[in-house]
């Protein structure tokens, strides 16, 4: 499916009236700081972002225990720096079954996306899908554990990348990155207005780095022999690695249809040269539903 | 030989009378025991001295003497307003019979573990077609496997005496025949059950209890934003 098709489902599904509180409009505030996902033996450039995201889910109840939804997503990013602004579209469908009748029973899911990524600097724009199996379950009235498992691919809009920038022979665009995650999450309801959100994960696959080059990135990049000059001033590489990444946060229920959300993560991988990588992000999302 | 079958007839006469008189004196003696009835005003808050909204307060007969009267069963109504239960507590005597209307626009399925009443309504919009009976005395815990947050309690009880607090955390029993019972209060959130004893006379008596609730978790509310999509 083509980016402009998923824009055109998700402008079209937007108006659409359906189940109540199935619509979302969020305000995020974002800060990175290894926005490139750069080595840690290189220079770091953090960033701040601020995120306006919408979003429409219709459900289609199959029987008493399954349903179908299907979201569209626009998110629009305007980062302080490195020119990473981005609007993403996408588009989320997802089977759900619930394994039985009651609130602590399992529930699986199998869930297919596809998203279009659309960057200021267009070199690194791409189309996203992934796969995601999942598993959920209530273990009492105060936690809630989930465990899912997903593949994603990211393919670059090949046409932005001309031969002039092409400085070795690429697995394709150096963009193009494929990988596997496994994440075991867990929301804890502290009361009926407060919740935490933890999760770690595992991530395997290509790791694609966004830096300024000197001598130890042109290097590294020519050790990895997947690079691009993306622009005057910046050089993306990829290498085959794995991250792990741990996250908590703090939800807040303002009222029925609000929630202030705060999000800290925390990820840290290492690439086949055996560079170590890091980031943290802190996010402040505040999301009305309706 | 008439003369003394006239004194026989006389004499069995007056142990008649007699019987009679002594039946209706024990007959009225129950009768006043009976009519002797008071009341019980009671009152509910935590220990912050907030009001507690929907407890349920019962009164049992102590001492093995069966209550006076059997509470007559109900026809009543739990609905499901913008995807909560409506009400949230419900107190019947046993045999009554609950239906459960859907007056949203989206579908329920209503359902019970409980070992009071074990039942399920798959989905549905507007009014199931057969209501509910509960038959045997406890506590019901419903709730909708669509929306999780949902839940909605109904106690079934076999004692005339009963009601639930009000928004004030009051509730009153009127006419309690007296006599020794034990008040039980029951709340959703109680941290420990609370029974106590107590004699009701012909004269209302008043009760202020303070009772321990445990928080509520669950509201309704979306997913965790990372997730979102993928739910």
């Amino acid at each position: 499916m083509k980016p402009e098709s998923l824009l055109l489902i998700t402008i079209c599904l937007l108006p659409i009236q359906s189940n109540a509180q199935d619509s979302v409009i969020s305000l995020g505030l974002l800060h990175d700081s290894n926005v490139g996902f750069t080595p840690n033996s290189d220079r770091i450039v953090s960033a701040n972002s601020i995120r306006v995201s919408g979003e429409k889910t219709l459900t289609k109840r199959l029987s008493p225990f399954s349903h179908l939804s299907l979201t569209g997503s626009l998110d629009i990013n305007k980062y302080n720096n490195y020119a990473r602004d981005h609007i993403d579209v996408g588009l989320y469908a997802t089977y759900t079954r619930k394994l039985g009748l009651g609130f602590q029973t399992p529930r699986l899911t199998i869930g297919i996306s596809g998203e279009s990524r659309n960057y200021q600097v267009n070199v690194d724009d791409a189309f996203v899908s992934s796969l995601t199996i999942g598993l959920s379950k209530p273990i009492n009235q105060r936690i809630d554990l989930a465990l899912n498992l997903r593949a994603e691919r990211h393919r670059a809009k090949d046409d932005q990348i001309t031969p002039e920038q092409l400085q070795s022979p690429l697995r394709g665009n150096v963009f193009d990155r494929d990988f596997i995650s496994a994440e075991l999450s867990s929301i804890t309801y502290l009361d009926s207005n407060w919740s935490m959100p933890m999760s770690i994960s595992f991530i395997d696959g290509d790791l694609v780095s966004i830096s300024k080059p000197n001598l130890s990135i042109l290097a590294r990049a020519s050790a990895a022999n997947d690079y691009s000059d993306i622009r005057s001033d910046a050089i993306a590489y990829r290498s085959d690695g794995h991250a792990y990444s741990v996250a908590i946060g703090l939800d807040r229920l303002l009222t029925e249809q609000s929630a202030l959300s705060f999000l800290v993560t925390r990820q840290s991988g290492k690439a086949g040269n055996e560079s170590k990588y890091s980031r943290h992000l802190l996010s402040l999302e505040y999301s009305v539903n309706w | 030989m008439y003369i003394h079958a006239i004194k026989m007839s006389e004499s069995k006469s007056n142990q008649s009378m007699r019987l009679k008189s002594q039946l209706c004196f024990l007959v009225a003696i129950l009768v006043s025991a009976h009519s002797i009835a008071g009341d019980l005003k009671i009152s509910i808050n935590t220990q912050k001295n907030q009001p507690i909204e929907s407890v349920v307060v019962t009164l049992e007969r102590l001492g093995g003497i069966q209550q006076s009267t059997s509470p007559a069963p109900l026809n009543i109504e739990i609905k499901q307003i913008d995807r909560e239960f409506v009400p949230a507590v419900t107190v019947i005597p046993v045999g009554s019979l609950v239906s459960f209307p859907n007056q949203d626009d989206i579908l329920h399925h209503v359902y019970s573990f409980s070992k009071a009443k074990t039942f399920d309504l798959p989905l549905y919009k507007g009014i199931p077609n057969e209501p509910i009976e509960f038959d045997i005395a406890g506590v019901a815990t419903l709730g909708c496997n669509i929306h999780d947050w949902m839940s909605a309690y109904v106690v079934i009880v076999d004692t005339p005496y009963y009601q639930k607090t009000n928004q004030l955390g009051e509730a009153q029993l009127t006419n309690v025949s007296a006599g020794e019972y034990e008040l039980v209060l029951w709340h959703p959130r109680q941290k420990k059950s609370y029974r106590e004893t107590i004699t009701i006379g012909d004269q209302s008596t008043t009760k202020k209890i303070e009772l321990r609730l445990k928080p509520s978790f669950r509201s309704k509310r979306q997913n965790s934003n990372s997730n979102r999509r993928y739910q």
